[in-house]
């Protein structure tokens, strides 16, 4: 039966079959596959296999680090919401919100700490959760482990510091699932922190060498685990964290690997970056990839830098004279005069002027070799063996009601290389005094002059006091923290906002 | 902003497509009614870009010049097969009735350079090794896939009742492996009715057809692998005082696998009228179409470590009335004219969204970063701006005092203080306008006498608001920037204005208000030109065909009271969250064409 429908095969069919084959032939030959990789990268499905992808998901921390701290996301609230700086007043009405207390919720700056510090925090929490599930080197896994759990707790001091009760997120963000995380307690954030800072000590290695040279080590975390509980202990006399960050202070200073540089221009030298005395820093590259620590901060229109002076913000006066005589740090860390390159004439600059471009500016992290605008070279000086130092002597002061021997020793090595008395014979309080102070000449610039108002709670007679250009601040009680950013509130239903805003 | 006659003179922007097209098919002819075909197109796309922004502007002077060129090259081909039947029963009953199977694929690939810090503006974009300061290249490629399986009957009863179902099942390769593929079918209906016998022939209607259409559409217009999270390259710097670029990789976006097809579904139903000999010609449609598995980039938690991700959210209504009317009136050799009117009602509606009742979206506007500025809310139309209610200005110390916003001084903007707790803040924000229009419609006319011709087209659209950023910077008088001239009339002691606030040196805070908001609706003359058409006489001693001189002028009048440069641009293009809103978007040019058509 079969033989005979073949034969009975008609002309039409004949076609429909070569028509059959053909279309399979192009079925075949043209069918494009839909699952298409993308072709410049991986994705999260094949990444995360090698101690390769393990290194370089690590180095991308630093990355976040790089960005946060090139700019004025952490600087320009230390510097013009504290008593240290007032913003070009012409500028971005944002930072100038920010002097004068005129805080929203839609505040940029703001917006930016926050989301900032959240995109590192989700780096480490890759590392966190991936790292670990790859086959390599138990010491270098460690090590990356280490680094992640330094640089989570560094975003989340900077949030705590800066919020209060913030929500915390210690997993890796892989769907959209649970993504409103209510506020956690300031306290349990700082548990955390600290948690993480211990098992990094432990993890981190002392020293690294050729272009690991700038990755986060045991006397970093141990060093900001110290600065840490010097915070956590407020200004509450009794609290227990203060013998607490004394002994870490300690241990640092006990593993003999920082010192001081003998003169303070040293400190900022390009040649001496991850030099003796720096715990922690943030590098750059002149010209390549650096920051605006040049040009932002030139006097304004000035030529004496790539592209001219931004004079993004300059020294207020109740800074600037607070220095005693002879203090060898002024000369460094300020700009008083130049020579301009068109005319040749010696401009003075002066802290009064309201001329921006006459504004006395902070120089210390100036980079002379840089000849492109936005890309100077020095590094941002996050922790310093200083900062262990008077940390040191503060904690002292306080968990022994009254300086000890060791605290007038630490405290003086810093006033000694300023080329100042040392001082002597001070009780609780005029030491404490003397710490605030000689804080906020050494640190100026580097990103610590509102933590510290705000921990000691100093900030609102700080802030009422230094008023010149009108400043005016709004301040109160309540602006310690920050608005929570409002572009947070609306994506995210479990968040309140901090009182006040 | 920049000057704009600077951004014309001082900026050299030339961007050259080549394109080549080539479509070849084969058909078999199985039977009489059964057809196969086969086609094969491929499309090859070059595109060059060359920038140059000099020393003389902003743009280009932070950098002593600024230069970068790029190029693209793509291949897409397109493969469609289809099987067509095609028979005509009884002599009234015509069917076709098709299967189909279609492929296509995109494979593009791109490459960028680009240098700043030249010695002098001369050589443009055309020597970027002249610039001391190489910027890093960039290259990419990317790939892209579609296949669709469709089937379609047509059938068509004695010329007077048209039926036609269609399914089609389409896979992207742009959606996550979970949904890939979409299923689309649809149905319409059409019915002549002046073919039915019981139509006068003679009637003063001339023509008549009734149509109804209903199905479902797919939408993939998204951009390629949005479902995936790549790694991403971080530049980091590691190696102390020699330090150096050491690369990491991060996941660039929160992975997606279920990202899918968004799909509309839409019901139509319209009628075609010509009356009196198609003197008068008419059209009326009702549509209403429902988008569900909306394409959307949502703002997520920073906490999550990313702004937003791309989802299938919610469900949106459109639906409204279109009508369009013609005519035709009077003769050449004395005088005719043609008008054709179309107006368009339009409503739409937010059903869901995904699970919370309302949220804010929009991101920032350049330096102005003016971001969350439109609202979606269930059961709210589209297009809602989102901000505090303007509510004239303070006059006074006392009025400030008196006031809930104890830091703004005589001059400053007053905001209504929505939810009455003595403090502004952005609880007190509401919907302050809408960027989509009431109606809007075209009128265009054309007068013939004789060999003269004469056409104005207007186009309109009414009940809009625009959102002008532009205005944070033309009223915030911080000396930095070119100024709106309504600044003349703002505040001061001895001018009490209630609408324009005070100089601030500072140029206070960009909060959005209905201070930023303006009336969007215009009438504008299009077209305007008028023609003479030389008579057959004159052409046929040339030996010619036609010969027709013309002077046209577009845009050249704009009714309205927006003061931005130009009410019909939106910065954000199309999109339909995003409608109405303009920051010195490039306005439509004003053009006077002077034109000669000779047909040989």
């Amino acid at each position: 039966m079969k033989m005979s429908i073949n034969h009975k095969i008609s002309w039409p069919w004949k076609k429909i079959s070569i028509l059959l084959w053909m279309l399979c032939c192009l079925a075949n030959a043209c069918a494009p596959d839909l699952d298409l990789n993308q072709l410049g990268a991986k994705s999260v499905n094949t990444y995360y296999q090698t101690p390769d992808d393990a290194n370089a998901a690590t180095i991308a921390l630093y990355g976040q680090l790089r960005a946060i701290y090139r700019d004025e996301t952490i600087n320009t609230p230390n510097s013009v919401s504290s008593d240290d700086a007032i913003p070009f007043l012409t500028g971005n009405a944002d930072r100038l919100a920010l002097w004068n207390y005129n805080l929203t919720s839609q505040n940029t700056f703001v917006a930016d700490i926050w989301a900032n510090a959240y995109t590192g925090i989700q780096r480490s929490n890759v590392v966190l959760n991936r790292v670990p599930k790859i086959q390599m080197d138990e010491q270098l896994k460690n090590q990356y482990l280490g680094e992640a759990q330094f640089l989570r707790a560094l975003h989340y001091f900077n949030l705590v510091r800066f919020f209060g009760d913030v929500p915390l997120v210690l997993d890796e963000t892989l769907s959209l699932e649970n993504s409103e995380v209510p506020r956690t307690s300031a306290s349990a954030v700082y548990d955390q922190i600290v948690d993480d800072l211990k098992n990094a000590s432990d993890f981190l290695p002392n020293s690294y060498s050729g272009s690991d040279v700038g990755r986060a080590t045991k006397g970093a975390a141990l060093g900001l685990l110290a600065k840490v509980l010097l915070t956590r202990a407020g200004s509450d006399a009794a609290s227990p964290y203060w013998a607490q960050a004394a002994n870490t202070a300690k241990e640092v200073i006990d593993m003999n690997t920082y010192a001081l540089w003998d003169d303070y221009s040293q400190v900022f030298e390009l040649a001496n970056r991850c030099g003796k005395e720096s715990l922690f820093e943030v590098l750059y590259i002149t010209d390549l990839s650096g920051n605006n620590f040049t040009t932002g901060y030139a006097p304004r229109g000035s030529s004496i830098v790539p592209g001219t002076g931004s004079g993004i913000y300059r020294v207020s006066s109740s800074l600037f004279n607070s220095y005693e005589n002879g203090d060898r740090r002024k000369a460094v860390t300020f700009l008083t005069s130049y020579t301009s390159p068109t005319s040749g004439e010696i401009v003075q600059l002066s802290v009064d002027n309201t001329d921006p471009a006459l504004a006395v500016s902070f120089w210390k992290m100036a980079d002379l070799t840089s000849t492109v605008a936005g890309q100077s070279g020095k590094s941002f000086p996050y922790l310093r063996y200083s900062d262990i130092l008077l940390i040191y002597a503060e904690a002292l002061n306080e968990s022994n009601n009254g300086p000890t021997a060791e605290a007038f020793i630490a405290i003086n090595k810093l006033r000694q290389r300023a080329g100042l008395d040392p001082i002597q014979n001070l009780n609780k309080a005029k030491f404490r005094e003397a710490i605030m102070k000689e804080r906020r000449l050494e640190f100026c610039f580097e990103g610590n002059r509102w933590f510290d108002l705000v921990r000691t709670g100093k900030l609102l007679e700080a802030v009422k006091t230094e008023n010149s250009f009108s400043r005016n601040a709004t301040i109160q009680g309540f602006n310690r923290y920050l608005p929570i950013p409002q572009r947070e509130i609306d994506a995210n239903s479990a968040l309140t906002q901090n009182t006040g805003y | 902003m920049d000057n704009p006659l600077g951004i014309a003179k001082e900026v050299t922007d030339i961007y050259r497509v080549i394109r080549l097209l080539s479509n070849t098919y084969a058909e078999i002819k199985i039977t009489d009614d059964l057809l196969f075909r086969t086609t094969f197109g491929a499309n090859l796309i070059n595109t060059k870009s060359n920038y140059y922004a000099s020393r003389l502007i902003s743009l280009g002077a932070n950098t002593n010049g600024s230069a970068s060129v790029s190029s693209t090259q793509s291949v897409d081909w397109l493969n469609e097969n289809t099987l067509t039947y095609k028979h005509l029963f009884s002599e009234k009953h015509d069917l076709t009735a098709l299967l189909g199977y279609t492929t296509q694929s995109s494979h593009s690939e791109s490459v960028g350079a680009s240098a700043i810090n030249f010695n002098d503006d001369y050589a443009l974009y055309n020597n970027l090794g002249g610039g001391a300061t190489l910027q890093t290249p960039s290259s990419g490629a990317v790939d892209w896939a579609l296949i669709s399986f469709l089937a379609r009957v047509n059938y068509s009863y004695d010329s007077r009742y048209l039926l036609t179902l269609t399914a089609r099942s389409d896979g992207s390769s742009r959606f996550g492996p979970n949904n890939k593929y979409g299923f689309f079918p649809s149905g319409a209906f059409a019915w002549r009715i002046s073919n039915e016998p019981f139509f006068h022939k003679n009637s003063w209607i001339s023509d008549a057809k009734l149509r109804i259409s209903y199905g479902l559409t797919g939408n993939q217009s998204i951009s390629d692998y949005a479902y995936l999270s790549t790694i991403a390259q971080s530049t980091a710097i590691l190696g102390g005082s020699n330090p150096i670029i050491r690369l990491g990789g991060v996941p660039a976006i929160i992975s997606n696998l279920d990202l899918g097809w968004e799909s509309n579904r839409q019901l139509d139903v319209g009628t075609d009228v010509s009356l009196l000999n198609n003197y008068l010609r008419l059209t009326i449609d009702y549509y209403s179409k429902i988008t569900s598995n909306l394409l959307f980039s949502v703002n997520v938690p920073q906490t999550t470590g990313y702004s937003s991700s791309l989802r299938n959210i919610g469900k949106i209504k459109n639906s409204g009335f279109e009508l369009t009317l013609g005519t035709t009136i009077g003769d050449k050799n004395k005088l005719q004219w043609s008008g054709d009117f179309n107006i368009a009602f339009n409503t739409n509606k937010v059903l869901r969204l995904d699970g919370r009742s309302e949220y804010l979206t929009g991101s920032g506007v350049g330096h102005l970063q003016v971001s969350n500025t439109v609202q979606l809310k269930v059961g709210e139309p589209l297009g809602n701006f989102y901000g505090r209610e303007f509510d004239g200005i303070f006059q006074s110390e006392e009025e400030v005092a008196a006031s809930s916003q104890p830091n703004a001084q005589p001059g400053d903007i007053r905001y209504k203080d929505l939810d009455g707790n003595n403090a502004i803040n952005d609880n007190d924000r509401n919907i302050i306008g809408n960027g989509y229009p009431d109606f809007f419609g075209g009128f265009n006319n054309t007068f013939r006498y004789k060999n003269f011709d004469f056409n104005i087209f207007m186009q309109g659209s009414y009940g809009n608001d625009i959102l002008n950023f532009g205005r944070f910077d033309l009223y915030n008088l911080n000396g930095n920037n070119n100024q709106s001239v309504d600044v003349l009339k703002r505040w001061t002691v001895t001018n009490p204005s209630n609408e324009i606030p005070r100089a601030n040196a500072s140029g206070g805070q960009r909060i959005l208000s209905n201070f930023q908001v303006e009336n969007g609706s215009y009438l504008r003359f299009k077209n305007i030109s008028f023609g003479y058409e030389f008579p057959k006489s004159f052409i046929s001693k040339i030996q010619g065909r036609s010969i027709r001189v013309y002077v046209a002028a577009q845009n050249m009048f704009t009714i309205t009271s927006y003061k931005g440069y130009d009410p019909e641009v939106s910065r954000f293009g199309t999109t339909s969250i995003s409608q109405g809103m303009d920051y010195g978007g490039y306005p439509a040019s004003k053009t006077i064409l002077v034109g000669l058509n000779i047909g040989l």
